[in-house]
């Protein structure tokens, strides 16, 4: 299949590469390193769609043990706050600080630079059975962009 | 992440939407309320919009702002003035007797996907009610009541637990003194350009309709969020046991460690741009040009300079330079200044 999955918004052409996991209900990538094990977290381009700019990122520190479902930082757009969802559990071994200071690196540079944490999962085998694969991907896009189409905001 | 979702939901088949009208309470309640029943928000929960006002003034935080770069810690002290972190996004605001507040906390299941129309779904009802008074109110910039152009009303949200929380007020009359004396501002310049901005950006009940009470608009909002929610309001108390999750929720909303939050190793700074509105900001920026350290305090709209305050060591007259700055880009203002400035 195609290394990315692209969607359009309006006018706005999105894609999702097909290289890495996407949490289920949170809009959160994760991208898992064959060799240290570690796997790189971000927001994906559709939640992003739906937020529009971001104006903060806070990042728990470095050494902190997340749950999955739990949060790992929060966001702000357009004066409104919410969670950023970790999509795996471990421990943030490193953070990207440059989204904090600049929070539209996370907008724009979103499957690279805009990463947010790196976390070494403690249980990345069963955990990433319930993330979005490569192969479900075409169809979890399908879907969302239907319920967003459902609930009105994309003409 | 902030996404409501409202799939799978048929409006009619959700419970009636609890309203509580407080009326005017202490200041704490006003903030702790709507915290608490976000925090209790779960799948039986009832949808509740609360109206209420605060009988003593106070200061509340935007979630991700630094305490000591917003505000002057012993100016806060010195008029008595407490300061609450809320949970929701936004800026720093000065509150008090003479503005209405309505709070929308509803499951997050509830409200739409995306965040425009989250502040769509919960701000139309204020907009509704101005307009029932016969003013020209509209939402500006996804989030911003005004009226023929100027912010009658400060808002914010955020996701809390399973609760989006929408909040907002009308301003009857504001205290601009109050407002700008406790701002961390870099320099008086900063605070004077702002202070100005705020007065021309802002407009109250008291300039546009002033005979209006807090009652009518109360009567107006009711009305308006029955209309535009499209289900049942039925109106509510608290139980006694949300009014104890709300006096934990102050002491914790007021407590070192939440007004802490976001703090860093080094020196606060103070604020290097404040958004007055979504027309208007205020920015603070430094240049070395030719021997004169300047310091430059900008009221801009759209990125456009309004007007500027310049001031220098060594000092100078800059009155001049700074009439010829309005109208051009705040991104260029350096290499237009080092153009004009003589040798110190």
């Amino acid at each position: 299949m195609s290394n990315t999955q692209e969607f359009k918004i309006g006018a706005d052409l999105y894609s999702i590469p097909a290289d890495r996991f996407y949490g289920r209900d949170n809009h959160m990538w994760a991208s898992h390193d064959n060799i240290t094990g570690n796997v790189t977290i971000g927001m994906d381009s559709l939640g992003l769609a739906s937020l529009g700019d971001l104006a903060y990122v806070s990042l728990q520190p470095v050494g902190t043990k997340v749950t999955r479902g739990e949060s790992l930082g929060t966001l702000e757009a357009a004066k409104m706050t919410g969670d950023l969802t970790s999509p795996i559990s471990g421990e943030i071994v490193e953070r990207n600080d440059l989204t904090v200071r600049n929070p539209a690196l996370v907008n724009q540079e979103t499957y690279t630079n805009g990463w947010l944490v790196v976390i070494k999962p403690s249980d990345w085998e069963n955990e990433s059975a319930q993330l979005v694969s490569v192969d479900e991907l075409p169809a979890w896009v399908d879907s969302e962009l239907t319920r967003y189409r459902q609930q009105g905001w994309i003409d | 992440m902030i996404c409501g979702n409202l799939s799978g939901l048929l409006v009619y088949d959700m419970k009636p939407i609890r309203l509580i009208n407080l009326g005017a309470v202490p200041s704490w309640q006003t903030q702790a309320v709507y915290h608490a029943l976000a925090k209790r928000m779960d799948d039986d929960a009832q949808d509740t919009i609360v109206i209420c006002q605060p009988t003593e003034p106070y200061l509340c935080l935007g979630y991700h702002q630094i305490f000591e770069s917003i505000f002057d810690p012993a100016e806060c002290v010195r008029r008595g003035l407490p300061v609450y972190r809320r949970r929701l996004g936004g800026g720093a605001t000065y509150l008090d007797k003479n503005q209405i507040f309505y709070q929308c906390i509803f499951h997050h299941t509830h409200v739409p996907a995306m965040l425009k129309d989250i502040f769509a779904f919960a701000l139309d009802a204020p907009v509704a009610a101005l307009r029932g008074l016969g003013l020209n109110a509209n939402l500006h910039d996804i989030n911003e009541i005004e009226i023929n152009g100027k912010r009658i009303a400060g808002t914010g949200g955020g996701r809390i637990g399973d609760a989006t929380v929408v909040v907002g007020n009308v301003l009857f009359d504001f205290d601009y003194e109050a407002m700008t004396a406790v701002w961390q501002t870099p320099w008086q310049s900063f605070r004077q350009l702002a202070e100005q901005a705020l007065r021309q950006q802002i407009v109250t009940m008291k300039d546009l309709s002033p005979n209006n009470s807090m009652d009518q608009i109360t009567e107006l909002l009711i009305e308006a969020y029955t209309n535009s929610m499209k289900r049942p309001l039925e109106m509510g108390t608290l139980t006694p046991a949300e009014i104890q999750a709300a006096e934990e929720e102050a002491r914790e909303m007021t407590s070192t460690d939440a007004l802490s939050l976001h703090r860093v190793d080094s020196a606060p700074e103070p604020m290097r741009t404040l958004k007055i509105s979504a027309r208007a900001f205020i920015r603070h920026d430094e240049v070395q040009s030719n021997g004169y350290a300047v310091q430059g305090s900008f009221w801009l709209s759209e990125d456009i300079i309004q007007s500027a305050i310049l001031q220098s060591t060594p000092t100078r007259d800059w009155s001049s330079i700074e009439t010829n700055l309005c109208g051009s880009l705040f991104k260029d203002w350096k290499e237009n200044i080092l153009q004009v400035t003589p040798q110190a």
